[in-house]
């Protein structure tokens, strides 16, 4: 698995995708922040994105929708990450050395610890400039780290699936369905679990059939 | 005894309502070059994944190293190298980086892997292309990367799908010297290939398959025979006619003022007496010698044969 760690940080450190998808999560808080600032003219440390709220309020706001974009954005590095290697059927080089299931589980290592990157750089910013720390940040954290986790997945079947760009919108469909649970974390920590399971599954079949096309 | 590294038995593969195999049997010899030929869509490229486990046959068996390709595909998978008709590589990674990666995902010791990677780009003659980065290089570099990349891991067994495709007269010739200096090192490589000039000068076996059944498995002598192919003789003198020997077996293909090409079995001593003629009738004879038909020639026939099975 490290091996495959390494082969996709050199390959997205030379095109520069590792530093967006790190980077992303954490210009959003403070994109948000000023723009929010500035539409309530209301510019003064501590920012806000509702001047209503309180400094924690803004807090959790924020992080919730750092979360959000960190989740939906592992879907997209796991679907990118090996996609040329899908369409140009240069995978097969790498299931003579190594499981079908490594390679899906080192795509879902992979764009978890890039959006865990992104979350501690999100969360870090939003801590800052609204001069609060969220409510229930490790709930927050577990909640976001279980969706990354099953958006990735969601994201490698994707690609598994067809390498065809548009075909990352199929994984937003998963971060849709989550949305209704907001307001149940129990609930959605299962369903975040058995879409982890369900999507690596049919993504390590598919990678398999894949490489004898 | 000669130990038979890839045994097929009965193989067949169908893609919805097409049958692109249909009880293939064959074997490979370890130690052995072996040439696997076919017009495009007669079931190479199936075969050659099924034999290197990415494709699972509908029915017969396959067994490489002797394990079941269906059921220990691992054990098989960390023991061969597969070049694929149609492979890119990652534009952005150096050649040196890619092999390295691989050396890890082979499960080299750490301290080994330069050395692996050295060798193979020493084997593959791609030592200038190391620290480069694998984008813009031409289709013959390509395919010495892939060879690279099949290699790093000194696989018993080499796979190859039309490693030829696109090489230029010099990169097909190091190709060919490539493939002799693996045979002699005791590795089994298995190709197929449409330059069948090559693979006659480099296999020791052939398997000649056509629509989907495998027609012939052996050597390429065998093949001839099983052909019926016919020697073709050339008997030229400097300046005099030939005169044809009386009672020989056969039949002029060609005659030119001072040459006959004859076709048929001239045997050591019917070729002596001929000779021995033609001098004690003052012909100065300055050539007797054998026009062996081309693997070209002999592939043509079976695609004749085709044809004409097809039309009727």
């Amino acid at each position: 698995m490290i091996a495959i760690l390494r082969y996709m940080t050199i390959k997205s450190m030379r095109d520069r995708s590792f530093f967006g998808f790190i980077l992303l999560p954490w210009m959003l808080p403070p994109l948000a922040l000023i723009g929010g600032s500035i539409s309530h003219k209301h510019i003064q440390f501590p920012l806000t994105l509702d001047p209503n709220l309180s400094a924690a309020g803004n807090a959790t706001l924020l992080t919730g929708l750092t979360g959000g974009m960190i989740f939906v954005l592992a879907s997209v590095v796991s679907f990118w990450m090996l996609r040329p290697e899908v369409a140009a059927r240069s995978l097969g080089s790498f299931i003579f050395a190594v499981r079908p299931v490594t390679i899906i589980a080192s795509l879902t290592v992979f764009a978890t610890l890039l959006g865990i990157a992104g979350w501690i750089g999100g969360v870090a910013m939003v801590t800052v400039l609204t001069g609060s720390v969220a409510q229930h940040l490790a709930l927050e954290t577990l909640r976001t780290i279980a969706l990354t986790v099953a958006m990735s997945t969601a994201g490698a079947l994707m690609v598994m699936i067809s390498s065809q760009p548009a075909m990352v919108i199929g994984a937003y469909a998963f971060a849709i369905a989550f949305m209704p649970m907001e307001k149940h974390p129990t609930t959605q920590l299962f369903a975040a679990a058995a879409v982890t399971l369900v999507c690596a599954v049919i993504a390590t079949i598919l990678l398999e059939r894949r490489c004898a096309t | 005894m000669t130990e038979r590294v890839i045994v097929a038995e009965g193989l067949l593969k169908r893609y919805g309502n097409v049958t692109a195999l249909r009880d293939a049997s064959f074997a490979v010899t370890r130690g052995t070059i072996t040439g696997f030929v076919g017009r495009n869509g007669a079931g190479k490229t199936t075969t050659l994944k099924i034999v290197s486990t990415l494709l699972r046959a509908d029915d017969g068996r396959c067994e490489v190293l002797g394990h079941d390709v269906r059921k220990e595909p691992y054990a098989i998978r960390h023991r061969i190298g597969f070049l694929p008709d149609i492979f890119e590589l990652p534009a952005t990674l150096t050649l040196r980086e890619y092999l390295g990666v691989f050396t890890e995902l082979y499960g080299i010791a750490r301290a080994d892997r330069p050395r692996r990677v050295d060798a193979a780009l020493q084997l593959t003659r791609t030592e200038e292309l190391a620290d480069r980065r694998l984008k813009a290089l031409s289709r013959g570099e390509v395919q010495r990367v892939g060879l690279a990349r099949a290699l790093i891991h000194n696989p018993d067994i080499l796979i190859l799908d039309e490693p030829a495709a696109g090489l230029d007269p010099h990169a097909r010739v190091e190709l060919k010297e490539l493939l002799r200096l693996l045979r002699e090192r005791g590795k089994t490589v298995f190709l197929s290939s449409h330059v069948l000039a090559d693979l006659e000068e480099i296999c020791d076996e052939l398997v000649v398959i056509r629509n989907g059944t495998v027609i012939f498995a052996g050597d390429i002598a065998g093949f001839r025979r099983q052909m019926r192919s016919t020697t073709r003789w050339r008997l030229a003198a400097v300046s005099r006619p030939i005169a044809i020997l009386s009672g020989v077996r056969g039949e002029i293909v060609e005659s030119g003022p001072t040459s006959v090409d004859f076709e048929g079995e001239l045997t050591a001593g019917e070729r002596a007496r001929w000779i021995a003629e033609l001098v004690a009738k003052g012909v100065d004879v300055c050539e007797v010698s054998p026009i062996r038909s081309t693997l070209e020639q002999e592939f043509a026939k079976t695609i004749e044969e085709e044809d004409e099975e097809a039309a009727s």
